[in-house]
């Protein structure tokens, strides 16, 4: 069936059966391949990516369901060559060992401080639950999150 | 591989229901966070999904005169914020923090978690301890309302009928001098299905129990009330020995299993511990 939605800031539409997932439409019809699938069973967050903003699963979703909403990736934060602050930061901070969790982290950490500019070490730990990291031990990935916010 | 199916995405509440009444297996979905796992697991036993996160008479938290409602595709994120005060946040506050974390809270809607009817779904002891009815609507069948005892029926089992819509939950707003507990016992919490989890409400007068309302999940194929326990209270003061039987008779009362999870009997010794914990804060508060 036909979807139209925005990925990235791109109007696009494309033909899908009603089965195909968000994330395999993104990564299979689109070659968007920087969002990923650790669990495809919604517990892992390596395929968050913003609904109109928020962060969801991506694996949690059709992609018939958002039809006629922005759709944002982890491609689509750096402006050209420049990062977003937030992937910025955990270059700076390491906060990433084989990077598989990375782009999940950075989109769910982006929803966070959309939502607390300021956040707890605890505050950042309780909204990253829905994220696992099996290399980092996560406190890199906090401490990026921190320097992002500090520098906000 | 995920079976194949008919998709639907209507644009308010009677092409809904019109889909919902069109011949062969039929099945909503709001945010999917329980259909999308469950389709990966066996094949989905539909032909036609009808999407309602469109549904806009669905979005809006009302409170009128004294009645508070609840559209069904209310997400947890949107309850987590919602701040109605008194019982009311003070019971959906703490389900809705120890609910799943933000990237499924932001998906999961409170009519899903109700029609899911997981013994251990966590909107439900809240709700049943402020004593909510459901609202069904059906194309043919116009609308009822169902106190939330009557909708479950068993595991996993609800009273809609196929071709039903769960509209809204409704319930009366508590008084301000209403008190209230909830605990949620589960391991981890971002995929912590709960173990025991309790939520009462109780409306004290002269220093006696005018009505108490105590709710738990995870221990009975459904959550339920605890009539029994209830009826102890009724008329009595709380203190050390009537808080000790009501505690012991919602024990007795709740039929928990053995699962992975826990034993029935940790979660029975655990349902008697929270009973008690429970009243004995109620009956702190405000002192
Ligand atoms: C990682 C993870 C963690 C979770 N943690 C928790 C938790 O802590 N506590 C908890 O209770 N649950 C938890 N769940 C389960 C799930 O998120 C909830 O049950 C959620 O509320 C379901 O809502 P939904 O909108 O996603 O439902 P959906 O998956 O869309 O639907 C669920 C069922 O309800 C039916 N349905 C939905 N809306 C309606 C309606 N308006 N009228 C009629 N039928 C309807 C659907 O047909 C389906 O049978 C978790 C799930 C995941 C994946
Ligand atoms: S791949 Fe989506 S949560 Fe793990
Ligand atoms: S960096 Fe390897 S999983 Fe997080």
């Amino acid at each position: 069936m036909k979807v139209s939605f925005s990925v990235n800031g791109a109007e696009l539409s494309g033909d899908v059966e009603p089965r195909t997932l968000l994330v395999d439409f993104l990564r299979n019809d689109l070659g968007l391949t920087g969002t990923h699938v650790g669990c495809d069973t919604s517990q892992c967050g390596a395929c968050v990516v913003h609904l109109d903003g928020r962060s969801i699963k991506s694996c949690t979703l059709l992609a018939v369901q958002a039809e006629g909403m922005q759709v944002t990736t982890i491609e689509g934060l750096a402006d050209g060559d420049a990062l977003h602050p937030m992937q910025a930061a955990f270059r700076e901070e390491h906060g990433l060992q084989c990077g598989f969790c990375t782009p999940g982290m950075i989109m769910s950490a982006i929803d966070l401080l959309q939502n607390n500019a300021a956040p707890t070490e605890k505050e950042i730990r309780d909204w990253l639950e829905g994220n696992l990291c099996r290399c980092t031990g996560y406190q890199n990935i906090v401490k990026s999150i921190q320097t992002n916010a500090k520098s906000q | 591989m995920i079976n194949d199916f008919e998709f639907t995405q209507p644009r308010d509440v009677s092409e809904a229901l019109e889909a919902l009444a069109e011949k062969g297996r039929v099945m909503p979905v709001a945010g999917g966070t329980n259909v999308l796992v469950n389709m990966k697991r066996a094949p989905l036993e539909t032909d036609l999904l009808v999407d309602l996160t469109r549904l806009e008479a669905l979005e809006p938290i009302l409170s009128d005169n004294g009645r508070i409602r609840l559209g069904a595709g209310v997400t947890f994120a949107r309850l987590l914020e919602w701040r109605p005060g008194g019982a009311v946040e003070g019971l959906m506050g703490p389900m809705c923090v120890a609910f799943a974390g933000p990237l499924i809270r932001n998906l999961a809607t409170v009519g899903g978690n109700l029609c899911d009817a997981s013994a251990a779904a966590d909107a439900s002891p809240p709700l049943l301890a402020l004593d909510a009815c459901v609202e069904l609507e059906s194309a043919t069948g116009g609308s009822r309302t169902l106190p939330l005892p009557a909708f479950f029926q068993g595991v996993r089992k609800t009273a809609r009928r196929a071709t039903e819509l769960v509209t809204g939950i409704e319930f009366s707003k508590p008084e301000d001098d209403e008190r209230w507990f909830y605990y949620k016992l589960g391991k981890r919490k971002a995929d912590a299905i709960s173990i025991v989890s309790i939520a009462m409400t109780v409306k004290l007068a002269g220093g006696k129990v005018e009505r108490a309302r105590i709710a738990l999940g995870a221990v009975a194929p459904f959550a339920m009330r605890v009539p029994e326990a209830e009826g102890i209270l009724q008329g009595e003061p709380l203190n050390d020995s009537t808080i000790a039987a009501a505690a012991a008779t919602a024990a007795r009362e709740s039929r928990p299993i053995d699962d992975f999870r826990a034993t029935g009997a940790y979660r029975r010794q655990m349902v008697e511990a929270l009973v008690k914990r429970g009243l004995n804060e109620v009956a702190r508060r405000g002192k």
